[in-house]
């Protein structure tokens, strides 16, 4: 049986490789290798587009009106893959709550000595809780411009979310967070709910053109849709339309359902302690 | 607003799974009554479009963001830019399935899942289960379709382990999240080995510039099997028989649709984008044909003669539901490989079409009467408190309600008369006879031993004394239970007296949307 | 040959990954087999945008047009929600291994193996 299914895994591979060698070479895929000859300006400039990526590239920013192809592909030509991938984080997030609701809501918040300093349990050295005071807010703040960046430099709501959610395992780490999971829960979901409500509820106010369409491109510089200047520039905050808005709401949800998943799956390796601090 | 249908379907339900943690804040019936307004208003949006999609054999398209809903390509491109929704009758088809079989293991599962806290979670689950479904039935879009796929697979793993408290469950769910999670990444790579070659997902644009070579049936391989996989065809079933048996039933009832999804995207993948029989370069349509004959029948034997000897009520309905797909598999097959026969289309006008009536009518049928098996087994396991069908006896005398639901549900899988198990297998008998008359002897011997199995499992469960120190729990069965098992009985009846009406308004379309795409 | 190299390692790390999940019987080295396959995927549809010269997809402070060349964006949305369903995954098989431990005080998929013919 093993010796089969090694053989058929051979087999599989060489398959595999037999038709891989007839792929394009490495470097070469389809489109035109020069896309950005001759550039009028148009909202739809079909020039020298010979395929997908290549309409993306030379119209995205002009459409769109973010300096950031992949954030446009991602929030505004394929916003509704989007949608679907922050609708799995919230799937995951809800069934991983369900499945240790047993375990974890049913425990009892415990009480434990605080040093009234620093916040920290009593034992805590001090490297650790100054560490942890300086670290975390830059965290957010690192994470945050990731966010609202996304349409100007690499970055976007998954990105700049997740490395939110690394300051909350820095919490965890450092014993900031031992107790109390059920305010904490109830704050995280409600503000998870909330971006995601928003993320759908901005793709609801551009249906009288379709769902997710992005209506404040190019309108006035007041609501983001500042009009850039073809070719490479220096970067505007407000441009992109509707593409920081949902970059905004994105980011708060992977940070505030990431956090979830981190304080749960803590909770649930927690040992009860009674009132004395001893081990239940 | 008829024209922006599509997303709808889609995005309330998804807004609803969004609020629902909110509404159960405020009160336990303003959940229950929030999620039963959200199903039935899926349904009735789908109904809606059958006059326009069914009746009309006409077709949906919704681009996403686009300045209007049918910019499909947009102006002076040959290629579309965006993601496209297309409804076909196909479409209409299993969608209608799927929110029959969810509004009834919704209406179930009421008052059946106990209200501890998780039953916000499990309705939320649900919900998202169905939107699953029905996006990656309503998605013209290859990548769209993988993330539709993923939220299916990732609701029903969550379901299925439910009951965490258990050995089993966890271990079960598992299982489906490993299966799911390889054959959704061989699913990528088949939809990556396209794109290097198109540059496009859209499933339309491909099928127009498909050239048939060997990295083309390289993807199609790659993108067949893992969907098999998932629906539960031999030789990859080994998953169906643990994961159905340790889920709750209303959850069960709704994985069976679950499958019937991923065997809607195998023939969506065969017909839609390799089709294009025509044309002198194409796939081996013969072959194709053959191979999914061969799954099917080996489906139905071997699931069939493993669920004679088993003991657990659910196992045996599991191996059940891997033998009716091998009906469906053989009818469809059977229309593929006469697809192309180089006659013009004779064979396929004559038997190929019926056989392909019989197998699409068959993933309606399957999915009402499988899912009113797998609810009355709720019932059975609930009262007699194990699975095991050496220690029941007697529940007829009890529960008179779920023993005449279990013949109906009983008599409909095997095949008799008139209920609607009898119009689409007699459809299949009768094709595949012209065919290849052996493969239709097996496909009827398969049946007889199906109605033995099930006969067992009555005479073990519901005939006998009574007995009521074998009983665990004794409430009676809720309103909602009844209602749902009900709902199922009389549209397994109907459809059985009535199956023109069904193959007329809905399995036509449905072949329509399939076949002749050009 | 050369030009296949990436393409080499994308289909040795999906081989790689299978093999460990065929072979592994711990539950949690499954689930690093299952992240090194989906790795594998990643890097394929990665490899799959590449231009040789080009950079990322970003106007902000880039080169002059004259001389741009830009890889793909759309792979690279790919692999964004590709990552993600990853994590999904791995968090949620990982939920699964620590409540079969919890039930069963085994994570070895042999010992596991008789729960089906139960009763």
């Amino acid at each position: 049986m093993k010796i089969a299914s090694f053989l058929s895994l051979f087999l599989i591979a060489g398959f595999l490789f037999v038709g891989i060698n007839r792929l394009h070479p490495v470097g070469q895929p389809l489109g035109n290798q020069n896309v950005f000859i001759d550039r009028t300006g148009e909202l739809t400039d079909i020039t020298y587009v010979d395929t997908m990526d290549d309409y993306y590239l030379r119209n995205g920013q002009r459409e769109t009106g973010s300096n950031n192809i992949v954030a446009s592909v991602v929030f505004d030509y394929r916003g509704f893959d989007t949608m679907g991938e922050a609708s799995v984080l919230f799937l995951v997030v809800t069934s991983i709550s369900m499945l240790l609701y047993p375990s974890i809501r049913l425990k009892r918040d415990t009480v434990d000595l605080r040093d009234p300093r620093t916040g920290f349990p009593m034992d805590m050295t001090r490297i650790v809780s100054n560490g942890t005071y300086l670290m975390f807010p830059l965290i957010l703040a690192f994470g945050a411009y990731l966010v609202i960046h996304g349409h100007l430099s690499p970055g976007g709501g998954f990105q700049g979310g997740a490395v939110m959610a690394s300051g909350t395992a820095l919490l965890i780490i450092s014993s900031y967070i031992t107790s109390h999971l059920h305010r904490t829960y109830n704050i995280f979901s409600f503000f998870e709910s909330l971006g995601l409500t928003i993320f759908i509820g901005l793709g609801f106010a551009g249906i009288g053109v379709t769902f997710l369409s992005n209506f404040l491109a190019n309108t006035s510089p007041a609501f983001f849709g500042r009009v850039i200047d073809l070719g490479p520039n220096s970067g505007y905050l407000n441009s992109a339309g509707l593409l920081p808005f949902l970059s905004l709401a994105i980011g708060m949800e992977v940070f505030f359902g990431l956090s979830i998943i981190l304080v749960s799956m803590f909770h649930l390796a927690r040992k009860e302690k009674d009132e004395k601090g001893m081990i239940k | 607003m008829s024209k922006h249908l599509p997303i709808l379907i889609i995005t309330i339900p998804l807004l609803t799974a969004f609020m629902m943690p909110i509404a159960a804040r405020v009160g336990i019936r303003f959940r229950n009554v929030l999620m039963l307004m959200a199903i039935l208003a899926i349904n009735i949006m789908l109904l809606s479009l059958i006059p326009e999609v069914a009746l009309n054999f006409g077709t949906i398209f919704y681009t996403v963001g686009a300045p209007n809903p049918l910019a499909i390509n947009p102006e002076g491109l040959a290629f579309p830019i965006r993601i496209i929704l297309k409804i076909d009758g196909f479409s209409l088809f299993m969608g209608l399935i799927s929110g029959t079989v969810a509004l009834v293991a919704f209406l179930y599962s009421w008052k059946f899942i106990k209200e501890d806290g998780k039953k916000t979670y499990y309705f939320i689950l649900m919900l998202l289960m169905l939107v699953g479904m029905i996006g990656l039935e309503f998605t013209n879009d290859l990548f769209n379709f993988f993330v539709f796929m993923e939220i299916l697979s990732i609701s029903c793993a969550a379901l299925v382990a439910y009951e965490t408290e258990e050995k089993h469950p966890p271990y079960a769910g598992y299982k489906y999240m490993l299966i799911s999670a390889i054959a959704t990444s061989f699913l990528l790579l088949g939809i990556g080995l396209l794109y290097a070659q198109y540059g496009s997902f859209n499933m339309d644009y491909i099928h127009n510039e498909m050239n048939h070579s060997l990295l083309d049936k390289m993807a199609l391989i790659f993108m067949l099997i893992p969907l098999a996989m998932k629906a539960g065809a031999i030789p990859m079933h080994m998953w169906v028989p643990d994961t159905y048996s340790e889920a709750p039933a209303p959850v069960t009832a709704m994985l069976v649709t679950a499958s019937q999804a991923s065997l809607y995207g195998v023939f969506r993948l065969s017909f839609s984008l390799f089709g294009n029989p025509i044309s002198s370069i194409s796939i081996n349509y013969n072959s194709l044909g053959w191979v999914i004959i061969i799954l099917g029948v080996l489906s139905m034997f071997v699931g069939v003669a493993m669920a004679l000897v088993q003991h657990d009520i659910k196992r045996l309905m599991a191996f059940h539901a891997v033998s009716q797909t091998g009906y469906m598999l053989l009818g469809v097959g059977v229309g593929i490989a006469v697809y192309a026969a180089g006659d013009k289309g004779a064979a396929f006008e004559s038997f190929g079409k019926v056989a392909m009536i019989g197998g699409i009518f068959h993933i309606m049928n399957h999915a009402f009467y499988k899912g009113l098996l797998f609810l009355t087994s709720g019932v059975i396991v609930r009262r007699f408190g194990t699975r095991n069908l050496d220690k029941m006896i007697g529940l007829a005398h009890r529960d008179t309600f779920t023993a005449v639901a279990f013949i109906i549900g009983a008599l409909a899988i095997a095949g008799i008369p008139p209920f609607n198990g009898f119009a689409s297998k007699l459809l299949i008998y009768e094709s595949v006879y012209k065919f290849s008359p052996l493969l239709s002897i097996i496909a009827m011997f398969v049946s007889v031993l199906t109605l033995a199995s099930f006969v067992k499992v009555f005479y073990s469960a519901f005939l006998g004394p009574r007995r009521d120190d074998l009983i665990h729990n004794t409430e009676p069965i809720s309103a909602g239970m009844k209602i749902g098992m009900g709902i199922l009985c009389v549209l397994v009846v109907l459809m059985g007296l009535f199956p023109e009406v069904v193959i007329d308004v809905l399995v036509e379309p449905a072949i329509a949307g399939l076949v002749t795409i050009r | 040959m050369s030009d296949f190299f990436l393409y080499v390692t994308v289909v040795l790390l999906i081989f790689l990954g299978v093999v460990a999940l065929l072979y592994k019987r711990n539950l949690i080295k499954i689930v690093l087999a299952i992240n090194i396959v989906e790795s594998g995927i990643n890097l394929f549809f990665l490899t799959l945008g590449y231009r040789p010269e080009g950079t990322a997809p970003i106007f902000t402070l880039a080169p002059a047009l004259s001389d741009l060349k830009m890889v793909l964006p759309t792979p690279q949305a790919l692999i964004l929600t590709n990552i993600v369903i990853g994590f999904a995954t791995s968090a949620l098989m990982l939920t699964f291994a620590i409540l079969t431990y919890r039930n069963n005080r085994t994570l070895d998929i042999f010992k596991l193996r008789g729960v089906e013919d139960h009763e």
